[in-house]
């Protein structure tokens, strides 16, 4: 019986004119956003190869120089190393945070990192809407046609007469519910994952993008998609099984749609960001510079005080404590800033689910790689680089004493630290992104739910 | 007749359900985001305060004019009170720029400090126009016609002697009065809160660009309007016509707007920032070589000053020293010209490949053009000086600043070193506390919206074209309209 109702289904909907909206569009979006990400993708990784070029380039002339002294000031004070900031290899999936990564990091002595962004000749109104990716495909297009192809599911059948006729057979009620849902969940994920599979074949062609180490997460990323598309699906029924008309389902669910897309995400980041204040930047350099000018005044009295010679053994120990202590108070007001961020950001990000749409980005990203915690995994890769630094240059620094100076080896290219920035494993992400997919998988089974309730009371006269 | 007709519209449309709908959304929506669109703004403000203070204060500090040749000074956009309405074309209010007289100008980002903020950027007046108000439109008007077919109303409506342009200009007015009757309250409201809320002040010209905003979000949903009315005209069913109509709305409003600037990149291209990188150290180190290496050794040639010469020179001895201080006078008149010839090579080179750009950024205009949401768009931002257009500006400003900077550097620089010549090699007294000139202030003159008029009378001028091709058309339809 159930077999019926769903082939019964499945054709009626294959036979609409939205199950042809529907083909056309998936198939055109998705392919369309594939062709345009991948070529975005393969854009920012030659940018990225150049730059990273480029910079060890300028990084070996400064090496180059006969005088060991300058090439050591040039490196760790003055022009400083360079980095370019890898792409992440899945953002052709899902951009998510990418277009907000600098483009290079930037590292001098005395924990000193700043970001640089070169994007003189990118087209400036890349930054003005949201990149059409997949991740941004499945959560407008796809919400939006599961509710298209469920509002009128009951309701509709009640004002053609048809669901009457259909109950006046023997048929249990949940029955014929669950038939509706597979039949009509199969013919709208059927255009997602054919588009879905031309588009992978098509990264995969392009080369470069789409590797088979990767397949995992792209698979999990689908998996997750088909989960949000049934829980709009769901929405939809469910409404449809509270209704009598399908007008009034269909503006039901456009309204549901346009609070969980479009409002609800957009205003919780802001939201949090007055709930929960950061301290404004510039007020903690401002502190740090205090704490600078404090500890040069400090030592400069070392020095006139102890009425030894100003480069003795126990003075240069001295200003070395206090220039730790120095560093010590600077790494407090960072981690202070740092952790208001954070407070901040995990406000943000709990606003944001009471939205599926928020979860599904969150899953998604966090399995492409590119989300919030990517960033703040680039941000940690930062502050080791700083410290590393650091340490390179005191090591360097000695070496170049104790040695001559007029035999003084060069400055080795290895023995300065680069950027290491890393990526989370396969399981990681599984794991990151498990919290959104459960929200998911609650909210697509407490929806169904009131859809199975409200049938089983629904007036089909 | 067209008054009764009108009154009958109003009043079906306002007992629906979609009228409730639309109230709710636009008072929610509208006044919630631009609360706290403008709370956030209050804080840049504060944030830009501090952040000048700091500069200014850095810069007023500088003790040598050296430092402002080589290390410059920080400087900060004003951020924009009409970002509160409108986003723009980045999401961050006003750029931070290092100023040296060396190097070329970036824009830098300020530092993000919620990484959620890029993903969901929060709703302003333009989105929520463009997107949710466009919506409603559709959902407003899909039934215009064929719903009232499907009553049989329409049939009986027409028995009576009313010509059908009456019915139709009736039921046009009718809809979009009570579409924008909410909207309109919620904008005014939203702006009542603004001004109350906040000690921004909001000068005249930028009250008058809001206005222009609001009138063109007017245009733009009447557009919108009016191409769903035209949809009903052509179709016998309501269903049909609300699924070809989302549809539409899915592509023209969320896809290709969204897809246009990556399409154009991907056709036309605008060459690499590494390259012009190159080509502009190139010729920077060129220039250099050209006007400052050669033109010191030629002096030092004629003077005898080599590597020998400066071996023996004793540090201390004015007789000797006096010869590098002329050296150095000398010196910095050179590095003077140079720096300003590599400044203005600097953004020769710039506009080379700003050339390829442009190219790339009328294409993406002209494909978006396809979807009146872009052309509101990109009226509406560059109306409120959000746009590219803001943004050039903004850069050419500083460039002019930065050779500003570069003369006022070295017409204080020279002097130093002549001091000491004067003096017998006594050293000139705190250059901080006796400058001859204090240090250029750089003013942000910011372009009024009427400056634009030009960029986006193109964009009305389609905006306006739909419009009227869209109420043709939809009379067209319904003039041929099987009403049975």
């Amino acid at each position: 019986m159930l077999w019926h109702i769903i082939r019964k289904e499945i054709v009626s909907h294959m036979l609409s004119l939205r199950f042809a909206v529907a083909f056309i569009l998936m198939i055109l979006l998705v392919f369309l956003s594939f062709y345009v990400s991948v070529d975005e993708y393969e854009r920012n990784t030659s940018d990225f190869n150049e730059r990273s070029r480029t910079h060890e380039r300028d990084l070996k002339r400064i090496l180059d120089q006969e005088d060991i002294r300058s090439s050591f000031r040039s490196v760790f004070d003055r022009e400083g190393r360079y980095d370019a900031i890898p792409v992440s290899p899945l953002s052709w999936i899902g951009q998510g945070l990418q277009p907000s990564y600098p483009s290079s990091l930037n590292t001098r002595r005395r924990f000193y990192t700043r970001s640089y962004s070169v994007d003189t000749l990118r087209n400036p109104l890349r930054g003005f809407l949201r990149i059409p990716d997949f991740v941004y495909i499945v959560n407008v297009v796809l919400s939006f046609l599961g509710i298209l192809f469920m509002f009128d599911s009951v309701c509709g059948e009640k004002e053609t007469g048809t669901l009457r006729l259909v109950l006046s057979n023997p048929i249990p009620r949940h029955t014929l519910l669950l038939g509706k849902w597979i039949g009509g969940y199969v013919v709208l994920i059927t255009p997602l994952l054919l588009a879905a599979v031309g588009g992978l074949t098509y990264a995969r062609w392009r080369g470069g993008a789409f590797s088979t180490a990767q397949t995992g997460r792209v698979v999990a990323l689908i998996a997750v998609a088909l989960l949000y598309a049934a829980v709009f699906f769901n929405i939809g029924l469910a409404v449809s099984a509270m209704t009598k008309r399908p007008p009034t389902a269909l503006l039901i669910c456009l309204a549901i749609w346009v609070f969980g897309i479009l409002v609800v995400p957009n205003m919780a980041p802001v939201t949090a960001k007055i709930l929960e204040p950061t301290p404004p930047l510039a007020a903690i350099q401002a502190e740090k510079r205090a704490v600078d000018r404090e500890i040069r005044m400090q030592s400069r009295r070392l020095t006139l005080t102890s009425g030894e010679l100003p480069y003795g053994k126990s003075v240069e120990d001295a200003r070395e404590e206090l220039e730790l202590e120095g560093a010590r108070r600077k790494e407090q007001l960072d981690r202070y800033y740092k952790d208001s961020r954070k407070k901040q950001m995990n406000l943000a990000e709990t606003f944001g689910r009471l939205s599926p749409s928020a979860c599904w980005t969150y899953a998604a990203l966090a399995l492409a790689g590119t989300g919030p915690a990517s960033y703040a995994s680039l941000e940690e890769a930062r502050v080791a680089l700083a410290a590393e630094f650091n340490r390179a240059s005191q090591d360097i620094e000695r070496d170049m004493r104790s040695q001559n100076s007029e035999n003084a080896a060069q400055i080795r290219f290895e023995d300065i630290p680069s950027l290491q920035i890393r990526s989370a494993s396969a399981a990681e992400a599984f794991t990151s992104s498990l919290n959104d997919v459960l929200i998911l998988l609650i909210l697509c089974v407490v929806f169904f739910m009131l859809a199975f309730t409200c049938f089983l009371k629904y007036d089909v006269r | 007749m067209l008054r009764e007709i009108i009154k009958k519209e109003v009043l079906d449309h306002m007992m629906g359900l979609r009228f409730s709908i639309a109230c709710v959304l636009c008072f929610i929506v509208i006044v919630c985001s631009l609360f706290v669109r403008q709370q956030d703004f209050v804080r840049t403000v504060s944030i830009y305060n501090e952040n000048s203070s700091v500069n200014r204060s850095e810069r007023d500090q500088v003790d040598h004019p050296w430092r402002l040749v080589w290390l410059g000074i920080k400087l900060d956009q004003p951020p924009n009170p009409l970002k509160i309405f409108v986003r723009g074309i980045e999401d961050q209010n006003g750029y931070s720029v290092d100023l040296n007289c060396q190097q070329p100008i970036y824009l830098e980002t300020a530092e993000i400090d919620n990484p959620l903020l890029p993903l969901f950027p929060s709703t302003d007046l333009m989105t929520f126009v463009g997107i949710i108000m466009s919506l409603l439109a559709v959902i407003f008007a899909y039934d215009t016609v064929s719903g009232e077919k499907e009553r049989g109303t329409l049939r009986l409506m027409l028995s009576y002697s009313v010509p059908r342009d009456i019915v139709l200009l009736g039921k046009w007015i009718g809809g979009y009065v009570t579409l924008v009757i909410p909207f309109i309250i919620a904008v005014v409201a939203a702006a009542a809160i603004v001004l109350a809320q906040s000690n921004l002040l909001f000068t005249q010209a930028q009250w008058l660009q809001f206005m222009a905003v609001c009138l063109l979000s007017l245009l733009y949903i009447a557009v919108v309007y009016s191409a769903a009315i035209w949809i009903s005209c052509l179709t016998s069913r309501s269903s049909t016509s609300i699924m070809l109509l989302v549809t539409l709305w899915l592509v023209f409003v969320l896809a290709i707007p969204n897809l246009s600037p990556y399409l154009a990149q991907a056709w036309k291209d605008a060459g690499s920032s590494q390259e012009m990188e190159s080509e502009r150290s190139e010729t920077a180190r060129q220039a250099w070589e050209d006007t400052v290496t050669k033109d010191m050794t030629r002096y030092d040639n004629a003077h005898g000053i080599d590597q020998a010469w400066w071996r023996n020179l004793q540090r201390g001895n004015w007789a000797s020293e006096k010869v590098v201080v002329e050296r150095t006078v000398f010196e910095l008149d050179r590095q003077r010209s140079a720096l300003i010839a590599r400044l203005k090579m600097y953004r020769s080179v710039e506009e080379k490949y700003t050339r390829l750009l442009d190219a790339q950024i009328s294409l993406s205009q002209w494909i978006s053009r396809l979807s009146p949401f872009s052309c509101y768009a990109m009226a509406a931002t560059e109306l409120t000086d959000t746009g590219i257009h803001g943004k050039r500006g903004f850069m050419e400003q500083l460039e002019a600043h930065q050779i500003r900077l570069c003369e006022y550097s070295f017409s204080e620089w020279i002097p130093l070193e002549q001091y000491r010549l004067d003096h017998d090699g006594e050293s000139p007294p705190s250059w901080t506390d006796n400058r001859a000139a204090p240090p250029p202030e750089f003013v942000y003159a910011r372009p009024a919206g009427s400056d634009y008029l030009k960029v986006v009378a193109i964009d009305i001028g389609i905006l306006s074209g739909m419009l009227v091709v869209f109420f043709m058309m939809s009379y067209l339809s319904f003039l041929k309209y099987d009403v049975r």
